[in-house]
Order: C-alpha cells, then structure tokens, then sequence
C-alpha cells in the first residue's frame, strides 16, 4: 500500500470507527500504522495451512 | 552481608529464627529506598505506614509463639498495574491515576503477604505497559542501577530496578511482549514469565488480553521458584531445583541471532557450555511472529484503550498515543491471520519441544542502552529503538511458552538470556537455572 492509499485508509477507518485523529497527532498516527503495515505484510504474506484455524479458542 | 543484600528466604529465615526483626528489615530497605530511589524512581506510590504495620505484626507473632509463613518479614513491591487496596491503579498512566482507588489487593498481594511478606508500594512502569524503556513521560524515567545514565528496560523497568538495587529481594510485574525478561536481563536479576494463563491476570490493570502474563523478580534462582510457587496452583508444576538429568539444550539460531551483540552471544554461548550442549535449532519464522504479536498488540491494546483515545486523547504518553490510535484502526484481516499463524507457529514449537527441554536465547540484543536513545543497530541497519529491543522475547510471548530469565556473570554491563521450556514446565526451567547458578555462571548482585 503506497502513502496515499494508506493515508486514504486511515481517514476512512478513523470515520467508520469513530476514532477520530486530531491533526497533531496525524504525522505520529501515520508513521505507526506504517510500521503496522509493513508487520502485517510480513504476517498476510505468508502461506498458513489451510488448515490451521485461528488461536483463540471458545469453550462452551 | 547488609541486609538489603541478603536474599527473600535467608531474610525469612533469620526473621523466624528471631535474629533480626521484621521491622529492622523494612528500616533497613526503607533506608536503601531513601538514599537512592531520588536517582533511581522506581516508586510511584510508596505505603511505608502499612508496611510497619505488617511488619509489626509478623514480629507480634512470633512474639506469642505463632507460625509465621516462608517470607516472614520480606519486603515486596509490585508493578503499578497491580491492585493495592485504597490506591488508584495506574497502569503507568495519567488518565489512571484519578480512578477510585481498589477497594482489595491483588490476589498475587494477598498470597505474599499471606506468606509473612511486607509491602512498600507500587512501581514505575511504562503507560499501559507499552514500551520497553519505562521512560514515562508522567513518572519519568526509571534508571539503570548498573550505570544510571541507561534505561533498566521495561515495562516492568521499576520493578528490575528495585530488586538490582537492593530496595525489595522480590517484585512481581508483567509480561506483554518481553516485559519480565527484557528488564531482568538489562539489570542483572532474575525473571520468571511463566506459562500463558498459569498465574490468574484477576487483580491487575490488562494490556493485551491474548498475551499478558504476570511473574516475578528475584536475585536467586530459590527465591524466584518459592514466589513461583505462592503465585501458582498447580501442585504438579511445584519446583524441585536438584533435579539431576541433564537436559537436552539448543540454542535458538537464525532470527534469535539476527542482529545480537558479540557481548550477548557470548553470553548464550557460556550458557550452552555449562549444559555441555553445542546443539542447535531453528524456531521458524520467528521474525513473521514477531510481526504478528506486534499487530495484535496494538490491536487489542488499541481497542482496550479506544474510548479514552476518542474523548482524552491530550492525556495519553505521547510515545504510546499513537500506537494505539494505529493499532486500534488495523485491518481485521491483519488480526484474524495473525492469529491463525499464531496457531501455526505453537504448533513449530511444540516440534523443537520434543527434540530438546530448553531452547536458549538472549533476552535483548544488546547491553542496556542510554536513557533517550533513539535508535540502535540491527545487522548492519539502523532502526528505531523502542520497537526493536524487544524483538527476540516478542514471539516467545507470543505463543505463551515459560521462560526464566537468567543473568550471565558479565565484567560489563548486565546481559540476560532466555531458558525457554515448553508450556508448563516451568519447574522444569527453574532446575535448569538453580543449574547454572550452581555452576557460577550466573550473577545478580546489588548495585550500587
């Protein structure tokens, strides 16, 4: 996702969670979900067995 | 040896044996606390009132003949996350700290003091438990005893510093990511994180529900399994530290390399020695673990924290804000595979597990760095600081497996390494440190 994209992202996620980025805050918020972003190709890039399911587990 | 030098079950034992009162041994670490913590601030909240009024009454007790319990007299402190009756908890936070007060201790509190022990008060920590340098911008900075120009880790960066300075021979804190064993090794004492879900979280302030742990600090391997022991449930997973097989051992390569110190391979080098180990093993894709327990975290620590960060958000640290704020706004589908790799990757482990009892590592790549450092060097490559220190105890945590976190004896600055066991044989780690602690590799003393 290119800086645009992930700006665009952001404003868009921040609208439809209601959480709001107040503008001091943005530059520190976008430089995060970079970091976020790049750990998170890391995870989504990755080929998981189909089989595996998720860990948490519910207990009846 | 001073008082403030001695260990929990020595302290204990000459409490009982009526050498010394309990109420000489909080003068005596009171004083300690007095003539360093103005450097050092680990106590955010000290309860010395109360404190004489336990230890008064353990020294009662044995005045009319009463039993009293395995820490008798010992001075305790824990991690501002932790309940103490009629004090707000933290958590390390501004927003926190006008909360009503906890209306009972933590049960971790209830069962030391139980057991006879004395409580100071509470903490330094990182805010809400996020970071790895407890340089906290509404509590400051928490200093290294070894060289207090360096930061003694953290979150649990208080707690490290009070045991390594000789203020309490026990404190508890948390681990999230690396938070017991991370500040433990850059201050030369001794942790335990200890299986996900052995010790109960009830009690204390949460950060990420998936990952939290809660352990203790020591500076003897027989202190950190009797606090072990008080803490947990478990009968069967009791220590016994004279276990005599020797353990098949491997040190963790590839990604628990990838960037680490000569002083810090070194370090898991004399560790393997005195196992008479040379094995090897490979934890695969550990760096793909690292990535998703850091996306979870800031996840569920951004949903925990979301309505504050929509009405307060001025009073939030300003290195944790945005983290949150980030982590809160992730894609689900970042979340849900993370946990499915989390799955995958237990499941790596639980394979090494049946080939080797302990996997080695070191617990920071590097010696404790400056307070205010930015950055460090990793392989060759420049990059920040606070994310990075934390990058080989993050996928340990991550899949929930024990971990003692020892301090290899060091002409220089402290350095820790990992004994990681499989899920539930924390007694198991313990007897492998009592081992090494045995053999002299090992060092935690007080400072300065």
């Amino acid at each position: 996702m290119d800086q645009d994209a992930a700006s665009r992202y952001l404003d868009a996620a921040s609208e439809m969670l209601g959480l709001p980025i107040q503008a001091g805050h943005r530059a520190a918020v976008e430089a995060a979900f970079a970091v976020l972003l790049a750990q998170g190709q890391l995870v989504t890039g990755f080929a998981i067995p189909e089989e595996t399911e998720a860990a948490p587990r519910y207990r009846p | 040896m001073r008082l403030f030098e001695q260990s929990a079950i020595a302290l204990a034992g000459m409490v009982r044996a009526r050498q010394v009162s309990a109420v000489a041994v909080l003068e005596a670490h009171i004083a300690r606390i007095e003539a360093l913590d103005a450097t050092l601030n680990c106590f955010t909240d000290r309860i010395f009132d109360r404190a004489f009024a336990e230890a008064a009454a353990v020294d009662a007790a044995l005045a009319r003949g009463e039993a009293v319990g395995l820490l008798a007299g010992v001075p305790f402190a824990v991690k501002n996350l932790f309940d103490i009756e009629s004090l707000p908890t933290r958590a390390g936070s501004k927003i926190r700290r006008t909360s009503p007060p906890a209306t009972q201790d933590a049960p971790h509190i209830t069962r030391l003091c139980k057991a006879g022990a004395v409580l100071l008060g509470a903490l330094n920590m990182d805010e809400f438990a996020y970071g790895f340098v407890t340089e906290n911008a509404h509590d400051g900075a928490t200093r290294n005893p070894h060289d207090t120009t360096r930061i003694a880790g953290g979150s649990s960066g208080g707690s490290v510093a009070a045991v390594a300075a000789g203020f309490a021979p026990i404190t508890l804190g948390s681990d999230t990511n690396g938070s017991i064993r991370l500040p433990a090794g850059l201050t030369g004492v001794f942790g335990l994180k200890p299986s996900y879900g052995r010790i109960t979280r009830h009690g204390t302030f949460p950060f990420v529900d998936s990952f939290d742990h809660l352990g203790p600090f020591t500076r003897n391997v027989a202190d950190l399994a009797l606090v072990y022991d008080l803490l947990q449930d478990d009968e069967i997973s009791s220590t016994v530290l004279d276990q005599s097989a020797a353990p098949r051992v491997a040190v963790l390569d590839d990604w628990f390399r990838y960037g680490a110190s000569a002083e810090m391979l070194e370090a898991v080098e004399i560790v393997a020695q005195a196992f008479g180990s040379t094995a090897t093993a490979t934890l695969p894709e550990a760096r793909r673990a690292r990535a998703a327990a850091f996306c979870i975290t800031a996840f569920e620590g951004g949903q925990l924290h979301k309505p504050n960060l929509i009405t307060r958000p001025e009073d939030f640290d300003p290195t944790t804000r945005p983290r949150l704020i980030a982590g809160a706004l992730q894609p689900a589908e970042t979340i849900y595979q993370a946990q499915r790799f989390r799955a995958w990757f237990h499941e790596q482990a639980l394979a090494l597990f049946e080939r080797f009892d302990f996997l080695l590592a070191p617990a920071t790549p590097c010696t404790a760095p400056l307070i205010g450092q930015a950055t460090l060097v990793l392989g060759g490559e420049e990059l920040p600081l606070r994310p990075n220190l934390g990058i080989y105890t993050q996928p340990i945590s991550f899949i929930g497996l024990p971990v003692v976190c020892v301090p290899v004896a060091s002409t220089g600055l402290p350095r820790g390494v990992q004994i990681i066991a499989a899920p539930g044989r924390e007694a198991l780690a313990l007897a492998a440190a009592a081992q090494l602690e045995r053999a002299g590799v090992l060092d935690a003393k007080v400072v300065p």
